[in-house]
């Protein structure tokens, strides 16, 4: 097969469903695919798939050259068979080499079921994303085995196909001049273009870890939900000297429904860089460190001197943390 | 029909608790090396079993467990059986390691289509040691089946599945006709306890062990992972240990520690 590489980079947007507002990962696609085409020396086109898109079209339109717009009440919940078939549309139109997604649940979702379709080469969860100039293929970089490693993959094929970790681009798109065309994509949607049924949404407990000062984390080592309520009161404990503190979890924990999984960070959690992360009962396995280790300062209750916790955290305390945190607390509160 | 006809798609890897010192890379021939581990049953495929046993234990069925690779370890994959599967079948030829996600899907694909019909297929959300997270969702359309990504609840009712899809804060309830195919998160909970007397059972049990001409695939079909650069990160950090004569003693010093830690953060 000859590769041409000859189109443009399409970045796929993000609407929150519950809001319609246009997700941040979305500007975080439109940087890294601005990037990119620059570099590849391509235009830029964004797609916008949602039961109100078109409301976001102008905003997208500074940042690119071309924006689709597919609108259909069909698309107010998120069925992954219909985005993908609006998507479809979108391709056929535009014919990109590169395809940006997030790497979110959304992202996943199509990005899969597409490259099986294309038979495009798919790297997911992305956190580097560079053009070699003499292919013209993208150096797609993403952790493997948990985070122990970083790998780069090159794949031929086209079009290239990514999902980019969310919050590793800033999302600091560049606006143009110009404004981009902004075209509207008509979507027939028939019985068959979906193969499931979205029955409702179910919220849950949604917090966000991302933009919290502090975080307190347990792990496996609390020893079941309650280790949770002894960590509750060392949460409200640094609240009094700090805008945000939340509580975090390892994996276990989540497993176990000692706690909500949105408070699970990790690889297949949330990527957290706080001012202070406190780990008490966790082991520090890769799979977790790869989520906190960009806090500024790390302190690790953990009663196995072994833990490897230990080598990722700035301040140790060996022991058993049921021990521990009521002094660690009340002097805490002294000096906070 | 009796019950339901369950495949699970179960991957082995590396051991992923083992200590980022125990994986390294070789830069040269660009292939992650790992040293002394037992290989494991991918935990989230562990995951979609426990799934599968649990809807064979409600609806009745049979659960069959598929693993591709190049070295599988039968007395790794037995376990499977010991917790309640009913029939293991490996499919294990030269160059099946680090395939990419489409040949993987595509093998996965044939081996499916020889044991015939089925009602439901599991696979775990993402591999631990490539985990690219891809070839549940790529199997279901190369079968042409519904599938519905990253579970954590699964209901059978009237002959349809539905199943709670994570979301971002929460989950969306959807429904899909049989067969089907679920990617199961670790929501879902952990595999049942295996005990030692059922992993002694089961290594009586028969394994089915196929080739790649078995399944009708060609090998320059299938191709590989393209690693183009591998390195370790480096994350390590000085940890200052804070002792004391009683653990009330060192939660104190903790916390005039971490205080002080912070001064001089804020300061700089
Ligand atoms: C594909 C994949 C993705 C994963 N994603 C994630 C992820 O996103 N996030 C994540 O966290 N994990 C993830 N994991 C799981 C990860 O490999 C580890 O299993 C997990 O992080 C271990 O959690 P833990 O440290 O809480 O438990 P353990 O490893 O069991 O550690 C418990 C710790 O508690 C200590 N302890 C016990 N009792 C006490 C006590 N009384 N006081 C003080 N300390 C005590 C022990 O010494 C031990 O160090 C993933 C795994 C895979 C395979």
């Amino acid at each position: 097969m000859v590769l041409t590489m000859s189109g443009g980079v399409l970045s796929v947007m993000e609407i929150n469903e519950e809001d319609n507002s246009l997700d941040n990962t979305s500007f975080e696609l439109l940087e890294a695919g601005g990037v990119l085409s620059k570099e590849a020396g391509t235009t830029i086109s964004a797609a916008i798939i949602g039961r109100k898109a078109s409301h976001h079209a102008d905003n997208v339109a500074r940042y690119v050259d071309r924006v689709y717009v597919v609108e259909h009440e069909a698309l107010a919940s998120f069925n992954p068979y219909l985005h993908l078939h609006a998507l479809e549309k979108v391709l056929k139109l535009e014919g990109p080499s590169y395809i940006l997604m997030g790497h979110t649940y959304k992202g996943v979702d199509i990005a899969a079921r597409l490259a099986a379709r294309l038979k495009a080469p798919l790297t997911t969860d992305c956190i580097g994303l560079e053009l070699d100039p003499q292919t013209r293929l993208l150096k797609r970089r993403r952790q493997v085995y948990g985070g122990a490693v970083i790998a780069t993959f090159i794949y031929q094929g086209e079009p290239q196909l990514v999902t980019l970790r969310p919050k590793v681009w800033r999302g600091r798109a560049e606006p143009r001049q110009v404004m981009g065309d902004i075209i509207q994509v008509d979507l027939d949607i028939n019985s068959s273009a979906s193969k499931l049924r979205v029955i409702e949404r179910v919220k849950e407990e949604a917090v966000r870890l991302d933009d919290a000062d502090v975080i307190v984390s347990g792990g496996r080592g609390l020893g079941g939900p309650d280790g949770f309520k002894e960590l509750e009161k060392l949460r409200s404990a640094l609240a009094k000297g700090f805008k945000k503190v939340e509580i975090g979890s390892s994996r276990p924990p989540v497993d176990k429904g000692w706690i909500s999984s949105s408070r699970q960070v990790g690889l297949t959690g949330e990527k957290v860089s706080p001012m202070i992360y406190i780990a008490v009962g966790i082991s520090g396995a890769t799979q977790h460190i790869v989520g906190m280790e960009k806090s500024k300062l790390v302190v690790a209750i953990n009663s196995d001197k072994g833990a490897p916790i230990f080598t990722m955290a700035d301040i140790g305390a060996v022991g058993d943390y049921r021990q521990i945190l009521p002094s660690f607390i009340k002097k805490l509160e002294e000096l906070l | 029909m009796t019950g339901l006809r369950i495949i699970v798609c179960a991957k082995q890897v590396p051991d992923p608790e083992a200590p980022a010192s125990a994986v390294d890379v070789d830069p040269e021939k660009r292939r992650v090396t790992v040293k002394g581990l037992m290989p494991v049953i991918n935990p989230l495929d562990e995951v979609a079993l426990e799934a599968a046993l649990q809807i064979k234990e409600k609806y009745g069925g049979k659960v069959t467990v598929l693993s591709v690779g190049e070295r599988l370890s039968e007395n790794v994959l037995r376990k499977v059986l010991a917790a309640g599967a009913d029939e293991l079948i490996l499919v294990q030829d030269e160059g099946l390691d680090d395939l990419d996600p489409y040949s993987t899907a595509l093998l996965l694909f044939k081996a499916i289509e020889k044991l015939g019909t089925f009602d439901l297929i599991l696979t775990g959300r993402e591999s631990a040691d490539w985990g690219s997270g891809q070839v549940g969702l790529m199997l279901a359309e190369l079968l042409g089946i519904p599938a519905i990504n990253w579970v954590k609840r699964i209901e059978v009712v009237n002959g349809a599945i539905r199943a709670a899809k994570v979301v971002h804060g929460g989950y969306d309830l959807v429904e899909a006709p049989l067969p089907a195919l679920l990617t199961v998160t670790n929501e879902f909970g952990e595999l049942r306890y295996v005990s030692i007397m059922a992993l002694k059972r089961a290594r009586d049990k028969p394994v089915d062990a196929w080739t790649l001409s078995d399944v009708d695939v060609d090998p320059s079909t299938l191709r590989k992972m393209e690693v183009a650069e591998l390195f370790k990160p480096r994350f390590e950090r000085m940890c200052t240990i804070i002792t004391g004569k009683t653990p009330e003693e060192v939660g104190e010093r903790l916390a005039v520690k971490l205080v002080e830690e912070l001064h001089s953060l804020r300061g700089r």
